[in-house]
């Protein structure tokens, strides 16, 4: 989600148009919008759009009034990206997308989206407690322990800043280059590209407090200190 | 007056939330505060037994909440303490018979009145604990020093977060010093690791505790008492009051402690 402004901004996007909703009265962000629409018609006409309205709350009745007005025009308003949750549990409840769409894999080749070495990580800062499910496309953060119950899920890697004791994947989509580190590893789970290996708290190397990283090697997940 | 609403919960079932209630209850009251306990375990209701005040009810908690009495007519008073009153729970009905906003109403009309609503929740994570935590200003997880019963405990502190309730503290039940001392315990760093979040009573164990229930007597009367005194501890850290964790250690300073509590 962008910077929010006081004036409307549409961009260009992969999946079509994004309109970036300024702040203000609701009624005056509608008739700016409609006003805008009327200005390009040609410009707008067919076009998929995803608005972004921030940390704006937005009932149902509102959010169907927008999706109306751009009908209108002949726009199909598809996602509605924002921060508050009631906005997104409204948009939701009308069927439209409150994130991007995920990109496709392009067959044979490794997006760059994917590569676990690189690219943006989901954060989590605190700790995953039994019976919490995290589950990204993106690698996973974690600042905080990993209790036993919990399970965290990613296609990309997944490093744990404290104790891993719940269940750990990563690389959900079979890619082998994503790994898992962690300052501990307790009694727990940890499969890479559906190789699973299960720990005890015996298990963690003798190097002690050491933080691991985990990854495949030669079909099986292998041990190693973190080097720097 | 506007008092405050503390719900008592677990996740696993027989850790002793009900004996902390009931202990917690006393204690305020021998301090001198005005305290509902109103038991949330509908269809399996014993904190009735635990005050001994089982021959008593006549109307319970779903008559209240469908209108069939009012609040007060529900409310059995003490037989030992004039401003300690029990709302009991319905025997022959279901958790479902009553709904969050429910218990919402009702304390908000308690708190009114009275400095604590102390409420029992039941076991497990369904509707009877939704019900319980609602109204909630403060919520305390009880838990015994053994993996299971740390491990329901860490998933309820996950759905108090996610009901934004938290933060939650925690009261840990029937810890056993010999145990600890030879290893075989769950010690309470052991728990407050694994759980992270404030300690606030720590009760160690002690036969004491079933004789009292079996009276319906609550061991809080028993100040000489580890438990009892353990409790009354934690009655005087919900109320403020700043005192170390030093149940499981001995006798050192009690009277120190019961001076600091008296006086």
């Amino acid at each position: 989600m962008e910077n929010h402004t006081n004036q409307l901004i549409v961009k260009g996007i992969n999946e079509g148009l994004m309109l970036i909703l300024p702040d203000g009265e609701w009624e005056v962000v509608c008739s700016d919008i409609k006003e805008r629409i009327n200005s390009q018609s040609t410009f707008f006409k067919g076009a998929d759009v995803y608005i972004d309205v921030a940390s704006r709350d937005l009932r149902v009745s509102e959010i169907a009034d927008l999706r109306d007005l751009f009908g209108s025009f002949e726009i199909r308003m598809r996602g509605l990206l924002s921060f508050s949750e009631i906005t997104q549990k409204n948009a939701k409840s009308l069927g439209l997308d409150i994130s991007m769409p995920q990109k496709r894999i392009k067959k044979g080749k490794k997006p760059d989206a994917l590569n676990p070495n690189e690219g943006s990580a989901f954060l989590v800062q605190k700790n995953v407690r039994s019976g919490i499910r995290i589950e990204k496309e993106e690698s996973i953060v974690i600042v905080g322990d990993v209790n036993p119950g919990a399970e965290i899920i990613s296609c990309g890697s997944v490093f744990v800043w404290g104790k891993i004791k719940g269940k750990i994947t990563a690389g959900a989509n079979g890619n082998e280059q994503a790994v898992v580190g962690a300052l501990f590893i307790e009694n727990s789970q940890i499969s890479i590209a559906g190789i699973m290996r299960i720990f005890t708290k015996q298990s963690q190397n003798s190097n002690g407090s050491a933080p691991l990283i985990l990854k495949i090697q030669n079909g099986e997940i292998v041990a190693d200190n973190i080097k720097s | 007056m506007t008092g405050k609403t503390i719900t008592i919960t677990s996740g696993k079932g027989g850790v002793g939330k009900t004996t902390v209630t009931v202990n917690l209850a006393v204690g305020l009251g021998l301090r001198g505060k005005k305290v509902v306990c109103i038991d949330g375990d509908i269809g399996l209701r014993n904190m009735d037994v635990i005050l001994g005040l089982e021959n008593r009810i006549v109307y319970d908690i779903v008559d209240v909440v469908e209108g069939r009495c009012r609040l007060k007519q529900a409310m059995i008073r003490d037989k030992r303490l004039p401003d300690l009153f029990l709302v009991p729970a319905s025997q022959t009905r279901d958790k479902n018979s009553i709904t969050p906003e429910a218990m919402i109403r009702l304390c908000e009309e308690i708190k009114s009145e009275f400095d604590y609503v102390l409420i029992d929740s039941p076991a497990g994570i369904e509707q009877g604990f939704k019900n319980a935590i609602a109204p909630a200003d403060q919520i305390f997880v009880v838990t015994n020093p053994e993996v299971s019963a740390v491990r329901d405990a860490d998933r309820i502190i996950g759905l108090i977060e996610a009901e934004e309730k938290g933060p939650a503290s925690l009261i840990i039940n029937r810890i056993n010093s010999a145990m600890v001392n030879r290893g075989d315990m769950l010690t309470q760093n052991d728990v407050n690791e694994l759980l992270a979040i404030d300690l606030i009573g720590l009760i160690p164990e002690d036969e004491n505790v079933i004789i009292s229930t079996n009276k319906g007597s609550p061991i809080a009367f028993e100040g000489k008492s580890k438990a009892g005194r353990a409790f009354l501890n934690l009655a005087a850290r919900v109320e403020g009051d700043m005192i170390p964790f030093n149940e499981i250690e001995g006798k050192d300073n009690f009277l120190e402690k019961v001076r600091k509590l008296f006086g």
